[in-house]
């Protein structure tokens, strides 16, 4: 497995440590947007009906139903920002550029697995 | 206004799957001289269409996010009430394959990033893979779901 300081070292690509903050990204924000639907992390909820964002949860007979997926997206997209700007560039450019799509396709799986009960 | 919020939605859908198809199917093929149709589909710079794949993609997105919050309201329910799970389910995964997908984005442009690194090859070929595969699927499901029960029907 290859990875950007190895790639930056050969000199075979330019994109070497200071780009490799957009793997970390990716990463942390892929991963937390599947926990944060797993466990409910929403950073805000919205009310299609009040067209409202509440952090808090409102009575559903008033408020009708909330919409979690703006802030599971919410909180994937801070966390990658925040981990893409504090993981040191020489060890984000350490991470094997396979982690890069083997992360997601374990993601894939367990979200197929997730869902499932919709299809029993 | 939701209607053609949607139909602008699929457009950009269509632009982006010809797309994200064109460049996974030219990542995969093994450089070769291009005799026929095929090969031709296949002999493009894939690297060129990354900027454009990704402006699709947010754009898509952003629509799709604009008109998701009348589906929670009109079809969602609706599904629900004609006791259709599986179009329920469907659509969920929808969602999570399509912000998957979108936090991939920025790997995918480092990967695709020129000039290219053969070292990076298996990991541009595939995560363009997965993107096609989300925005096919997201696709195929979205016509799905309107075929039945569209907007305004």
């Amino acid at each position: 497995m290859t990875t950007f300081s190895e790639a930056a070292h050969t000199g075979t690509t330019h994109a070497g440590t200071a780009h490799a903050r957009y793997a970390v990204f990716s990463l942390v924000a892929t991963v937390v947007y599947v926990l944060a639907y797993n466990f409910g992390w929403q950073a805000f909820r919205f009310y299609p009906l009040l067209n409202r964002v509440s952090l808090d949860p409102l009575p559903a007979k008033e408020s009708g139903p909330a919409m979690m997926y703006y802030g599971w997206m919410a909180t994937a997209l801070i966390a990658g920002v925040v981990a893409a700007l504090i993981v040191p560039p020489k060890y984000a450019a350490k991470l094997p550029s396979a982690v890069a799509w083997v992360v997601p396709l374990l993601l894939v799986a367990f979200t197929l697995v997730y869902e499932k009960h919709w299809f029993l | 206004m939701f209607t053609t919020l949607l139909i602008l939605h699929g457009l950009l859908a269509v632009a982006l799957l010809g797309g994200i198809t064109h460049q996974t199917y030219s990542a995969f093929r093994v450089p070769a001289p291009a005799k026929n149709f095929v090969a031709r589909y296949g002999a493009v710079n894939g690297a060129a269409y990354t900027n454009a794949m990704i402006v699709l993609y947010i754009a898509a997105v952003i629509l799709g996010g604009i008109v998701y919050a009348p589906y929670r309201l009109e079809i969602r329910t609706a599904l629900e009430d004609l006791n259709l799970p599986k179009a329920n389910g469907i659509f969920e995964i929808k969602e999570h394959f399509i912000a998957i997908g979108l936090f991939m984005l920025p790997a995918y442009w480092l990967y695709w990033k020129t000039p290219l690194a053969a070292e990076h090859a298996t990991a541009r070929k595939i995560i363009t893979a997965i993107l096609a595969f989300f925005v096919w699927y997201g696709f195929l499901v979205g016509h799905i779901l309107n075929n039945i029960k569209g907007f305004g029907q």
